[in-house]
């Protein structure tokens, strides 16, 4: 039986304090982000996801943080809305601006 | 040598200048996706399904749609060396066994020899695979096509006990990662009597888990989250390749001839028996070690170490394709995606294919040559452009990531349901990462659970619930046979063991 065994296992850390802490800074805000896909929309969403990490983890300046964001998010737009014509989830800020 | 004329038609279609560009977006997509942590072959080829819909529709779409979706497959097998030698980050696993000899070669400044090396050694191994698909894979398909619900269960069963059985995680856990896929496949219509399972009555899981879905969280944000905990940045070595170098490593590659033989058998071996491709890597790595002149050199930056898992990955990966296409049983977690894109085309994967759409079939193959020859062009020209993204800041290049996965698992069914699944599954990946469960087999149980069931339940309705129905012909009962004698290969290994042991030194002890 003992090929069966679970192969000896050091008994090591499952996760360092630190690593998971690293782990929680982007899995909360990865769940907070599914959230608000539901409400206000993937475009919005991301544009607040990529400057909320940009501007916590990588402490970048301001203008920064927006100009890459919202390039970012608006390439998205143009590849998956205008050339493969899939719609995705928007809210009420893509109304205001009569995108859908 | 009708295989020739049927693969020289193949190559009319694949050479249109459409199927051409698409070769290349897809590789140079493909290397990308292999180089950047969290998106990889799987989960790659995952998002960017639902974006061939459209395609798909169009005459002739269906052949473009693979070729650019298998190209980009190639793409990512090439881009995983690139960070595992440059960066020593296996950018996909069936690289890791790539860091050993090509990180030691790049921090001698060898990089450009052992990026070379890998690059050509992955292409020597894919298409020896290519060469196996092509003569084997019609033999194959015509088998097929006597095949009834028995012996497609026994195949079902052979590709399940594969994985115990060639698996280099312990036995136990390939088979609790594997009922939970079942468990998962499970959910939704039941696909004989049409009943629902397992939906607790919520609408969103009458259709069951998306695959891809699974794909998307598991591999996707799983690996991000596992990349975290090494920190933010990444540090390589410079990346230079220039013709010289090229030139310098192929005329040092022939003498290698013998290892690279042994991996593409290897790999071609472990890609077919779904084994895959990351098993096949580490096997090949030590195969070579153990046949190699100066083995014990192994690991401080020997060429032969990287040819030996690059060409047994490649060989693998690429021959994963002959059971998909033939029989419609994926040999890797990548395949079963390009698998669910068929179905989702409207093709039906299996030994059909061959005769109902030759085109199809043997565009594919043909695109699976010039595919590789456009891959080695790629990587060797673009490496430095392609080091230079991981560079790129990982607070900057992580949310863009997991953006890209949302929309990924969105697109499937346009549901945001499924990005909460998604977040659910990344969650799910890390940990079976941590704990050190194998994902693939959680995969294939997840896409090929429903077919493995109902054709069960199909043979057990052809015998009245006996089960000597899976050893009552000659094929089938080997195939059930071979299934059984994987499944119970690491009892039977460790019983060989204990008896050479035992005969050995036990000779003048204890009886």
């Amino acid at each position: 039986m003992r090929a069966l065994a679970l192969r000896g296992e050091k008994n090591k850390t499952f996760v360092q304090v630190g690593q998971l802490k690293l782990v929680l800074t982007v899995l909360v805000p990865t769940a907070i982000y599914a959230f608000l896909v539901t409400w206000i929309g993937i475009y919005v969403s991301s544009i607040l996801f990529i400057g909320f990490f940009m501007r916590w983890l990588g402490k970048y300046p301001w203008w920064k943080v927006a100009a890459v964001s919202v390039i970012t998010v608006f390439a998205f737009y143009v590849v998956f809305e205008m050339w493969f014509k899939v719609p995705l989830p928007k809210g009420p800020v893509e109304g205001w601006l009569r995108l859908n | 040598m009708e295989e020739i004329q049927a693969l020289a038609h193949g190559f009319a279609v694949a050479l249109s200048p459409i199927n051409i560009a698409l070769m290349f977006v897809g590789v140079i997509l493909g290397v990308l996706i292999g180089v950047l942590p969290g998106l990889g072959g799987a989960n790659g080829v995952a998002i960017l399904l639902p974006l061939t819909f459209g395609m798909a529709q169009t005459p002739g779409g269906a052949t473009s749609a693979i070729i650019l979706l298998s190209c980009i497959y190639w793409g990512a097998l090439f881009g995983g060396a690139i960070t595992s030698i440059l960066f020593n980050i296996p950018g996909e696993p069936w690289s890791v066994a790539t860091t050993f000899d090509g990180y030691p070669l790049a921090q001698q400044g060898r990089a450009g020899t052992a990026l070379t090396a890998a690059f050509t050694s992955s292409f020597v191994g894919a298409f020896v695979a290519v060469v196996v698909i092509t003569f084997l894979s019609p033999v194959v398909a015509g088998f097929a096509l006597e095949f009834g619900p028995p012996e497609f269960f026994a195949v079902y069963l052979l590709t399940f006990c594969a994985f115990v059985g060639t698996s280099k995680e312990p036995p136990f856990k390939t088979i609790a990662a594997m009922m939970l896929g079942f468990a998962l496949a499970a959910v939704g219509t039941d696909t004989v009597t049409g009943t629902l399972r397992l939906t607790f009555g919520s609408t969103h899981l009458l259709t069951g888990f998306d695959f891809l879905v699974a794909v998307i969280g598991l591999f996707g944000i799983g690996e991000i989250l596992l990349t975290l905990e090494e920190g933010l940045a990444f540090r390589g070595a410079k990346a230079k390749i220039n013709l010289r170098v090229v030139l310098d490593t192929w005329k040092e590659l022939p003498r290698y001839w013998m290892t690279s033989l042994r991996a593409s058998a290897v790999g071609c071996f472990m890609g077919i028996v779904p084994g895959g491709a990351t098993p096949a890597s580490f096997m090949s790595y030590g195969v070579a070690r153990r046949f190699s002149a100066d083995g014990d050199r192994f690991g401080t930056g020997k060429v032969e170490g990287v040819v030996a898992p690059e060409t047994a990955a490649h060989a693998a990966g690429t021959s994963a394709l002959l059971p998909m296409i033939t029989l419609g049983v994926p040999g890797s977690p990548t395949a079963a995606v390009l698998l669910g894109g068929l179905m989702i085309w409207g093709l039906q994967p299996g030994p059909l294919l061959f005769v109902e759409q030759k085109d199809f079939v043997w565009g594919l193959i043909a695109s699976m040559y010039l595919g590789n020859i456009a891959g080695l062009i790629v990587v060797l020209t673009c490496v430095p452009l392609f080091a230079a993204i991981l560079r790129v800041p990982f607070s900057v290049i992580a949310p863009i990531i997991m953006v890209i996965c949302a929309i990924g698992s969105f697109t499937v069914k346009n549901a945001i349901f499924d990005v909460w699944m998604m977040v659910v599954f990344g969650l799910l990946g890390y940990l079976f990462k941590k704990l050190q469960y194998p994902l693939a087999p959680l995969v294939l149980a997840i896409v090929l659970g429903d077919n493995a069931e109902s054709s069960f339940r199909q043979a057990m309705l052809m015998s009245q619930g006996e089960l000597g129905i899976f050893f009552s012909k000659k094929l089938v009962g080997f195939m059930t046979t071979l299934a059984l004698l994987l499944l119970f290969w690491p009892l039977i290994s460790w019983a060989i063991a204990a008896f050479k042991a035992r005969a050995a030194p036990g000779r003048g002890g204890s009886a």
